[in-house]
């Protein structure tokens, strides 16, 4: 084939939960080149239950767009690639469009190994319908066999994940927790039994077998806390994604022809995400996270102080959460329950009724493709998608603890690069809006770049890298990110107005300025993109822009966004003002800051 | 091409439905059976309450030597104070007896534990709305098809009622309030405008009804609504929104009918919306089956569904090529559509869909 490549030509599709794209990759002048992206329905509800059918739409608009036929007749894809240029070498597609693995949590004590368990399970699509544990006692309720068992018929858990014990420890409460999954599934129609995943003391593993001998089918792995102070999720990670794919990803409605459409095995959008994440971080050796806030699922991934060693391993410095009952569109209304209405309401710059936000919100639940109209609609989805993010974020944090590049607690990492994916970031109608919602949740610390997935491109070139790393890693490089700009967040506390930091800024026509930027203050300096400019940074001696040390600056060039140079000295961690009346007037103050 | 979403308001359809029980059971009726809405078509054994019994530790035996005490096995019934499990023989003094606490049945033995259930419930399962058996799943259920006309909602809460469909509103604009609920609407499926309040609903249980049609319902009263003895729907969503006038108009040409009404809602892996079934009386050849899931085109009826339109419904006049800024300021691709009071507008093709 022309140009040495084998494969000249992708499309790849990520098929959502409300919507589902497909962009198409091609060689041009020898270089892998983002061509042209389509967007459809997802199709997988009646009268449209087939998911190929949505992909077979949003190819329909790259035809459109392009003029190649992509499609035969009968609705097939062409490949490889035709002498006319119509068709594509290699298909490959992400999906998030199935239920999320429902699990019950079974362990010894609530706070040690469940909360293992817990941090493991949230790498990818799941919900915890509820834990069961020794020490449950809390809930009275639950102290009998009776009521244990009740929890297990009820949920009807596609797996029930059993933890507990350290390695070496005593076998005998792993196995009474076992014989009431035992005589559960007992109880439960063959069909209906849920997989059993043991990840708890590996001593206990025989005993667990015998106990649960022919009542439901188990998977031993290695044990999540096999010691008190270690915490070991890897195993239980690629366990729960193997379910998820076999449980869930299979039942997709067409699941089967656009597995047979694709060169590689269809991935979980969360871990295509996750896979061009540490790409980044890899290639360019940086701290970055990734936030992808879909219409059914809000996901965190990143990667701090890692050390790579192979193109598809870490060294456990990844992490990734993924919320699956925090979506924007599905689970609208968890996130107004989950976070409190006041709490979204607080990040609006004018005044709206409770009861008028949660018509709003129930409505956006029953019609979870629709789009916001109006001014007002669309920044109460961009408040709701601050919360989303926030409580996504606050179970990544914990896994940033104690890194080097996490010197403060309760706070972000310094973080190089952010990425912001998924509809609500993706379509903000001012950039502004985006950015601002990435810092007032992020929250970062120091000197930052911010990039916007403008075209939906994490996760299908995530998984375009499976098959094609070179074509992956050509068109993030040039048609991959938006570059919002960068942003410079000084840490430290001060009297509001005190000044913080100390800049000036050179542009590359020679044009300086000079500035002052009081604590508590937020402001743009415009720098376009493909202009450069030199920032010459001076924080005051009680703050800290990631050189180690309160007080101490430095000079950087800087390439420009279509935000531009983001100074945030609100102050981290960022706080509202108290009344409603001050938080409008403060958001307003801050959207006015970024343009928009 | 866009392929937006679709509802089915329909004044002559045929329609199908599963009728499926919870678990599995037995079949009732038989292929090319005209059923009624109250007619029992199949039912099934539900569980009662479980209670877990742990023989090993009240006969103080091992769970691996436990069965040679078992007196009982999974699927046996037993008495309350029945004996389940017994160490040592006849007249032996020492013998312990371990016995059931409840009437049930024997469902699981494990590890030295017995798990029982009481007396188990039957559970009816009712062929809902007037037709006929075209399908028979032995042990699961069986399809019921009719002609007749449907109305899809948006939101529902309750399970499924019949009665006769009675208007309470002259408008689609006009709310269901409490003062038109009258002892007249006994054992009916009453149709208001645009949406209900918490003393009409009162009213409403009141007086017997047997269900309630409304535009919308405050997001404030959806679990008020959930907890009545009768099912709810709205055609449009939830706030202050006037029924769509297709739909209610649909409705009102149709009073006095006798309906079948599910608030049985599911938005997600596996769609299952509120519904309202009209039977009518077969005449002539049945209507062609209805194409679903067509492309958006110049002409098409379309409603709007989300603010600032959201429950017009209209006519797509045109399909710009060119996305458009709408005013929140994003720049959308939609369809110009000419609403019922000739006024053109231009909608987001997410926020519209079929209808009809």
């Amino acid at each position: 084939m022309a140009n040495g490549l084998e494969i000249e030509s992708i499309l790849a599709a990520d098929c959502g939960s409300t919507m589902t794209k497909v962009i198409l990759i091609d060689v041009i002048d020898g270089q892998y080149r983002f061509v042209a992206q389509g967007e459809a329905l997802s199709t997988i509800e009646p009268p449209r239950a087939d998911v190929r059918l949505g992909v077979r739409h949003a190819i329909g608009q790259i035809e459109e767009a392009t003029g190649r036929l992509l499609l035969d007749e009968q609705g097939q894809l062409i490949t490889p690639e035709q002498a006319s240029g119509n068709g594509v070498d290699v298909f490959v597609a992400t999906t998030s469009a199935a239920a999320p693995l429902r699990l019950i949590l079974a362990g010894l004590t609530s706070d040690v190994s469940i909360e293992s368990a817990r941090r493991a399970v949230s790498s990818t699509y799941t919900l915890v319908e509820d834990t069961i544990s020794l020490d449950d006692g809390a809930q009275k309720e639950r102290r009998s066999a009776e009521a244990r068992i009740r929890i297990l018929q009820r949920h009807q858990p596609d797996a029930v994940f059993i933890v507990g014990g350290t390695d070496g420890g005593a076998v005998a409460p792993v196995a009474d927790i076992a014989e009431v999954v035992a005589l559960a599934c007992s109880i439960m129609n063959s069909a209906t039994r849920p997989q059993i995943v043991f990840a708890g003391n590996k001593e206990a593993r025989p005993l667990v077998a015998e106990i649960l001998g022919g009542k439901g089918e188990l998977r031993a792995i290695d044990n999540v806390r096999p010691a008190l102070d270690v915490e070991s999720v890897a195993a239980a990670q690629e366990e729960i994604d193997t379910l998820y794919r076999e449980r869930k990803m299979a039942r997709i409605p067409g699941f089967g022809g656009l597995s047979a459409w694709s060169s590689v095995a269809v991935l979980p959008t969360t871990r295509a995400f996750g896979y061009l994440i540490q790409y980044l971080a890899r290639q360019y050796g940086l701290n970055v996270v990734g936030v992808d806030i879909g219409g059914a699922t809000v996901t965190v991934a990143g990667v701090v102080d890692g050390h790579f060693t192979s193109v598809s391993r870490s060294d456990g410095h990844f992490t990734s959460v993924s919320r699956s009952d925090l979506g924007l569109s599905h689970n609208v209304t968890h996130i107004s329950t989950e976070a409190g209405i006041e709490n979204i309401l607080r990040w609006l710059p004018f005044d709206m009724e409770v009861t008028e936000a949660r018509n709003i919100i129930a409505n956006k639940q029953l019609r979870p493709t629709t789009v916001p109209q109006t001014h007002q609609e669309l920044l109460l989805e961009q408040a709701i998608a601050h919360e989303a993010l926030r409580l996504t974020l606050a179970e990544a944090r914990q896994k940033w603890l104690g890194r080097p590049s996490a010197p403060y607690p309760g706070l972000s990492p310094f973080l190089d690069l952010i990425v912001g994916g998924g509809g609500v970031l993706a379509h903000a109608p001012h950039y502004g809006q985006a950015a601002l919602i990435l810092l007032d949740v992020l929250q970062p610390i120091g000197v930052s770049s911010l990039a916007l997935d403008v075209t939906s491109m994490v996760a299908p070139l995530g998984v375009t890298a499976t098959v094609e790393p070179l074509a992956a890693a050509q068109v993030m490089e040039r048609d991959g990110f938006l570059s919002l700009g960068t942003v410079v967040a000084p840490v430290g506390i001060a009297r509001k107005g005190e000044i913080a930091l100390q800049l000036r800024i050179t542009y590359d026509d020679g044009r300086a300025l000079e500035m002052e930027m009081p604590y508590g203050s937020l402001e743009v300096l415009p720098l376009s993109p493909g202009h450069k400019a030199t920032l010459e940074l001076r924080p005051t001696r009680r703050f800290d822009i990631g050189l180690g040390a309160k007080g101490k600056g430095a000079t950087t060039e800087l390439e420009g966004g279509a935000v531009g140079i983001i100074i945030d000295a609100r102050g981290r961690p960022l706080s509202l003002p108290a009344t409603r009346e001050e938080q409008r007037a403060k958001i307003q103050e801050w959207l006015w800051g970024v343009g928009s | 091409m866009y392929y937006p979403s679709v509802t089915q308001v329909t004044s002559l359809a045929v329609i199908k439905r599963e009728r499926l029980l919870p678990v599995r059971g037995e079949v009732l009726t038989s292929m090319g059976a005209r059923v009624e809405p109250i007619d029992v078509v199949a039912r099934a054994s539900l569980g009662g309450d479980l209670h877990v019994v742990d023989v090993g530790k009240s006969l103080s035996v091992k769970s691996e030597n436990l069965d040679k005490y078992l007196l009982k096995a999974v699927g046996d019934t037993v008495e309350e104070g029945e004996a389940i499990a017994a160490k040592g023989r006849g007249l032996i003094p020492l013998r312990r007896v371990c016995r059931s606490p409840v009437a049930g049945r024997i469902v699981a033995i494990s590890s030295g534990r017995v798990a029982l259930e009481s007396r188990a419930e039957t559970f009816e399962l009712h062929a809902h709305f007037r037709g006929t058996v075209i399908s028979v799943m032995p042990s699961l259920g069986v399809v019921i098809e009719t002609v007749g006309a449907l109305v899809q909602g948006v939101w529902g809460a309750g399970g499924e009622a019949q009665g006769v469909l009675k208007m309470l509103a002259e408008d689609p604009k006009e709310k269901l309030v409490a003062d038109a609920i009258d002892v007249g609407c006994h054992g009916s499926i009453i149709v208001g405008g645009s949406s209900v309040d918490e003393e009409a609903l009162e009213r409403a249980e009141q007086m017997q009804v047997r269900g309630i049609v409304v535009g919308s319902i405050g997001v404030d009263l959806g679990k008020r609504a959930s907890d009545s003895p009768f099912p709810v729907i709205a055609t449009e969503g939830m706030g202050q929104v006037p029924m769509a006038s297709v739909i209610f108009e649909l409705l009102r040409s149709n009073t006095g009918r006798e309906a079948s009404i599910s608030g049985v809602t599911r938005l997600r892996w596996g769609t299952v919306r509120p519904e309202i079934i009209i039977p009518l009386q077969r005449r002539g050849v049945p209507p062609p089956p209805q194409q679903l899931g067509g492309a958006l085109e110049v002409g098409a009826q379309v409603r709007v569904i989300r603010q600032p339109y959201l429950g017009s419904v209209g006519q797509v006049i045109s399909l710009p090529s060119q996305p458009r800024v709408v005013d929140s300021g994003a720049r959308l691709r939609g369809a110009e559509v000419e609403l019922e009071g000739k006024e053109r507008v231009f909608v987001p093709y997410p926020n519209l869909e079929l209808i009809g």
